[in-house]
């Protein structure tokens, strides 16, 4: 395959050997390593393709050998450009596109993200674009250990990033710390107190550090001081004349009521599908799409489906021009009445996410009460759900200053 | 007594039992034509001197020690270097002549 391909590009000839001794110039063509190949013969010689530089060698062994040779077929680039040597719009055509090629590989046309959980796609793509280092930038104005810098200074949930560029193809890979947010929060040069995060009854506590103000059993509401990080220190009449600042640490489960409530229409629309179906096809240059000025769908209500496919030579070289299929899909809308189990089988669906969302959540489910009932043509579904819960959140301890008293002390001392 | 046999090329030469024993490649050491045949259409023909003949139905290539004529239909030349020469075709026969 590369061997044919050279051997266009420097040219060829089919040519046809008649003479006294033919084999002889054969001979004497492996000799002297002319390479000569697809060799057939006739009744008076031989037929056979042989290079252009090779054909040039031929003078002195033709004159041995006392054999003529014929061109039959020229093959090959230079008499191509030799056949067409007039046609200079053309030429210039060529010269043009590829220089726009060049022109445009030295920008970055497709952006991959890997490696992101917490932070979406879009929220990467936001950040590049700020950063003017989005779709269509020049690959030279994109210093990527800079932007490696940025995006970690800018998001402190990501821990490592990598940004590369291949081609027309940028990619960014990051990773992001997994561990929830709380167990980083906390700084050594602050003190912290744990209120509590909702309404409950705390059910256990056991605290590690810090003075605790509540015992299990007792009813707390959202934002009540729990655990104190402020310690008083009492002199000898019993009096405060100072304090100590310690942050605390905890492990406090409350009993939380969620309530639940849901509601289900009786009636609802229901798209049906009728199975007609359009396509059509779009081509988009960058901002500009060319679309097919005589497609019509003529469809009341539709869905439509479109896949957009970028124009790419290799893996990693992308350019600004995408295909864009748009299926279209027609469907009715039918009105319906939902009976009560229907209705009751989307309710405990919707019951059930709900339930699984909490308990992703590190949230223990104890109890739960809920009924359905039918309210003018709408189902209502209430109630609680009891679960068990951590309700500790860390907020800055007040700190409260003595001076003044102490400065009385000093006077007396004196 | 024993008989004595007439020395035939085909018995071993003194040269031929060296190299046998030293294991030394013959191809190298003898000029020996190396040819490799794939399937009946294809073969490829090492280490010969030039051509004698090429027909449509045989071709006969001068190696080093001896003659090779390979017999068939429609044969043809794909290539042919100074060290490798490719037949395709449909063989017949290969033959060897001294």
């Amino acid at each position: 395959m590369i061997l044919s391909a050279i051997k266009y590009f420097r040219g060829f000839v089919y040519v046809h050997l008649t003479g006294y001794a033919p084999e002889r110039f054969l001979n004497l063509c492996g000799n002297r390593d002319i390479l000569i190949w697809n060799l057939t013969p006739c009744e008076d010689g031989y037929f056979f393709y042989i290079s252009v530089y090779g054909f040039k060698q031929l003078k002195p062994i033709l004159k041995k050998t006392k054999t003529k040779i014929h061109i039959l077929k020229r093959y090959g680039v230079p008499f191509t450009i030799f056949r067409y040597r007039r046609r200079k719009i053309y030429a210039m055509g060529i010269l043009i596109f590829a220089g726009l090629l060049y022109y445009c590989s030295g920008f970055i046309w497709n952006i991959e993200v890997g490696g992101n959980s917490y932070l979406s796609e879009e929220m990467i793509l936001d950040f590049l674009k700020e950063e003017d280092c989005s779709f269509g930038t020049k690959k030279k104005d994109i210093d990527c250990e800079a932007l490696e810098e940025a995006l970690r200074s800018s998001y402190s949930e990501v821990i490592w990033t990598s940004i590369k560029i291949y081609g027309t193809k940028m990619t960014v890979d990051i990773q992001e710390n997994l561990l929830p947010e709380e167990n980083y929060i906390k700084k050594e040069d602050t003190v912290y107190d744990i209120v509590a995060k909702k309404d409950g009854v705390i059910s256990s506590i056991v605290t590690r550090s810090g003075t605790p103000l509540i015992v299990a059993g007792s009813e707390v509401k959202q934002g009540d001081l729990l655990v104190c990080g402020r310690m008083e220190i009492l002199d000898d009449n019993g009096e405060v004349s100072g304090y100590l600042y310690h942050s605390c640490e905890a492990d406090i489960i409350a009993k939380v009521t969620y309530e639940y409530r849901d509601e289900i229409p009786v009636e609802y629309i229901d798209p049906v599908k009728t199975g007609n179906t359009k396509t059509d096809y779009k081509i988009l240059f960058g901002q500009r799409a060319l679309s097919n000025p005589f497609f019509k769908t003529g469809y009341e209500n539709f869905n439509v489906v479109s896949e957009t496919d970028q124009l790419h030579f290799t893996d990693n070289f992308y350019l600004p021009v995408y295909l864009t299929r748009e299926t279209y899909e027609e469907y009715k809308k039918e009105k319906k009445r939902r009976t009560k189990e229907e209705a009751q089988e989307i309710a405990s669906k919707n019951l059930a996410n709900y339930i699984k969302n909490l308990e992703e959540n590190g949230i223990q489910i104890t109890a739960k009460n809920v009924i359905i009932e039918k309210k003018n043509e709408i189902y209502v579904v209430s109630g609680t759900i009891e679960a068990l819960e951590s309700v500790v959140s860390y907020q800055p301890t007040e700190i409260k200053h003595t001076t003044s008293q102490e400065g009385q002390n000093t006077d007396e001392s004196d | 007594m024993r008989k004595k046999q007439k020395k035939t090329e085909a018995d071993l030469s003194i040269h031929e039992k060296v190299i046998n024993t030293l294991e030394l490649p013959k191809d190298l050491m003898l000029g020996a034509p190396i040819v490799t045949v794939t399937g009946r259409k294809e073969l490829v023909i090492t280490n010969y001197k030039g051509i004698l003949e090429y027909e449509d139905s045989f071709i006969r290539i001068q190696t080093k020690t001896c003659r090779i004529v390979i017999s068939g239909v429609r044969l043809a030349i794909d290539y042919y270097t100074n060290e490798e020469m490719k037949i395709t075709g449909f063989f017949e026969a290969i033959q060897y002549e001294s």
